[in-house]
This record gives structure tokens, C-alpha cells and sequence, in this order.
């Protein structure tokens, strides 16, 4: 999990001040404030940490991963730096990617649903404010042929973790970050995609 | 370690059974930790009432195991959660 730098440790529900160089977020039960924001970079930051703790009694989180849409239905490529997510986003349909970076998950109503956010990566592009309801979820490993493999709980688990982006230190918080990751794993497979890097990766993931 | 001494979860660590294995997410470092099955039982027995020796016993009536190997098993383990700051052990007369 990404951990917030100088992240503050406010009692749960309580008050919360996140400073990163160029801009501070205080989060207080009631509202929150951004301030001294001096570059894109800074609010760009503080918006990820703003969205986490908004998201989470959701449920929900942000996940580094690419989304493509595909028929109505998300697939989700999750995976660090390297691991190919701007380059599955590149081979995939143009005006399908969601997001080659950041994507945003959230339950409504018991439906998963992966949401366009501003965080791009390589693509640059402009964030689309829609949803739409996630088909699979891929842990990338780029390999020298196509296979997919759907991964049990708990390294389902530790893949979603592994990835999330995460900004507290209470444990009230982790757990409710487990709950929320248990109930996507219940409700949608999460996979384990070697892929190439050419548009046959389409064939085993979709 | 010793036998008398009281192991307890970290206060700040989130954990889940899962698949009838425990999995936590440290405070330290938000890393996510895998137990097996014998860890994840001296896991939940670790509750800050019951001394290694106890959950040992424990542990050798689970899985019909002498006490003696059940409780150096017991003692590893601690001693591992420990290095990773998941478990906290109160030591004995301290």
C-alpha cells in the first residue's frame, strides 16, 4: 500500500492533516480544506489522499491500475510502475480506457462499479465521469504468451493490497479497507493475466 | 521468549480469516502477512490472557503434538511475529 508522506494520525473520524510539498489537506467530520496548493502535482496528491478517505465507508478505494471498457462491462489492469498498465491501455480500443493509472472502485447497491478519475498516467488524457460495472480484475505479469489464471482470496487479497492506495494508520481504517477488498473478491474474480505486449492479450482477458 | 510470558495482537493491527487462514495488515508498514494454519491458531489465541505455555497446549491438543514440540513451534512463532511487530509479549514478572 502507498503510505501518506507526513500523513497525520487523527483518532478515527476525527480531524486529519496531510501535507505534501505545495499543498496541505486538513479533513475535519464536517468538511475539508485544501491550502497552499502550488503546483498541479500538489493537488493532484492531495486529491488521491482526499479520495481514499472519502471513498472507504463506501466502500471503496483507488487502485494502481489501468481500466478498459469493454461492451459495457470494466476490466481492470492492476500492477505498479512497469508492470504494463499504460501498455494494455495502448493496445486496447481507442476511446475504452478509463484510466492507465488510477482507477477508482466502489460498490453501489452490492455492484462493484469502476469509476473515470483525473489520474492518468501516460495517456494524458481527460478524465470521463462515468461508471461502469467491473467484469474482472487482472494482477499484470507480462510474459511471452497469454494465460489467465483466477487467483484464491488470499493472494487475490494481497494483490488488491499490494496495489492500493492507502493513507492511514488506523486500524479501523485497515479493517474496513479489508472488508471492502473481501467483498470485491466475493463478488468478482481476480485473476492473475500474463500477457504479451501485442493485442492478443485482449483474447485471454476479455 | 519464555513460556510465561503473554503474547497480545498489536492494538493497530487489522486482521481477517480468510479461507480459514489469518491475514494482517502490520501497523508498521501496512504490509499484508499471510499466516499458515498453526500460526493463524497461535494468532487468535494470542490475546493477552494466555501465556505461550497455554497456547501451546493448546496447540498440541489441536493437532496431537507432544507439548514439548508444540510449545518450541509456539515460541518461533511468537518470536517471528514479534521481529514483525504484529504481536506484542508481555514478559513474565516484568
Amino acid at each position: 500500500m502507498t503510505q501518506g508522506i507526513g500523513a497525520g494520525l487523527p483518532p478515527p473520524g476525527g480531524a486529519f492533516c496531510y501535507r505534501v510539498a505545495g499543498a496541505t489537506l486538513s479533513l475535519e467530520q464536517h468538511g475539508a480544506r485544501v491550502s497552499s496548493v502550488r503546483n498541479e502535482y500538489a493537488l493532484d496528491s492531495v486529491l488521491r489522499v482526499l479520495l481514499t478517505r472519502l471513498l472507504l465507508p463506501s466502500p471503496g478505494f483507488l487502485l494502481h491500475a489501468a481500466t478498459v471498457v469493454q461492451d459495457g462491462k470494466a476490466y481492470v489492469f492492476m500492477g505498479r510502475s512497469g508492470a504494463g498498465k499504460s501498455t494494455v491501455a495502448s493496445l486496447s480500443p481507442r476511446g475504452s480506457v478509463l484510466t492507465d493509472e488510477i482507477s477508482l472502485l466502489r460498490r453501489i447497491e452490492g455492484t462493484w462499479y469502476a469509476h473515470g478519475t483525473p489520474f492518468w498516467g501516460e495517456f494524458r488524457a481527460a478524465g470521463q465521469n462515468r461508471r461502469v460495472p467491473v467484469e474482472s480484475v487482472f494482477a499484470l505479469v507480462q510474459a511471452g504468451s497469454n494465460r489467465t489464471e483466477r487467483l484464491p482470496p488470499r493472494p487475490a487479497l494481497a494483490g488488491l493490497l499490494g496495489n492500493t492506495l492507502f493513507f492511514s494508520d488506523h486500524r479501523a481504517e485497515r479493517e474496513e479497507l479489508l472488508r471492502a477488498q473481501l467483498s470485491l473478491i466475493e463478488s468478482v474474480p481476480v485473476q492473475r493475466l500474463e500477457f504479451r505486449r501485442d493485442e492478443t492479450c485482449w483474447e485471454a482477458a476479455a | 521468549m519464555k513460556p510465561d510470558d503473554t503474547p497480545r495482537q498489536h492494538p493497530n493491527a487489522a486482521w481477517r480469516e480468510v479461507d480459514g487462514a489469518v491475514v494482517i495488515i502490520s501497523p508498521e508498514d501496512s504490509v499484508l502477512h499471510e499466516l499458515n494454519e498453526t500460526a493463524s491458531l497461535v494468532w487468535k489465541e494470542a490475546d493477552g490472557t494466555r501465556t505461550a505455555q497455554q497456547i501451546a497446549e493448546r496447540l498440541a491438543d489441536e493437532y496431537e503434538v507432544e507439548e514439548a514440540i508444540a510449545l518450541a513451534d509456539t515460541c518461533e512463532m511468537v518470536n517471528h511475529l514479534e521481529q514483525k511487530k504484529l504481536l506484542i509479549c508481555a514478559k513474565a514478572g516484568a
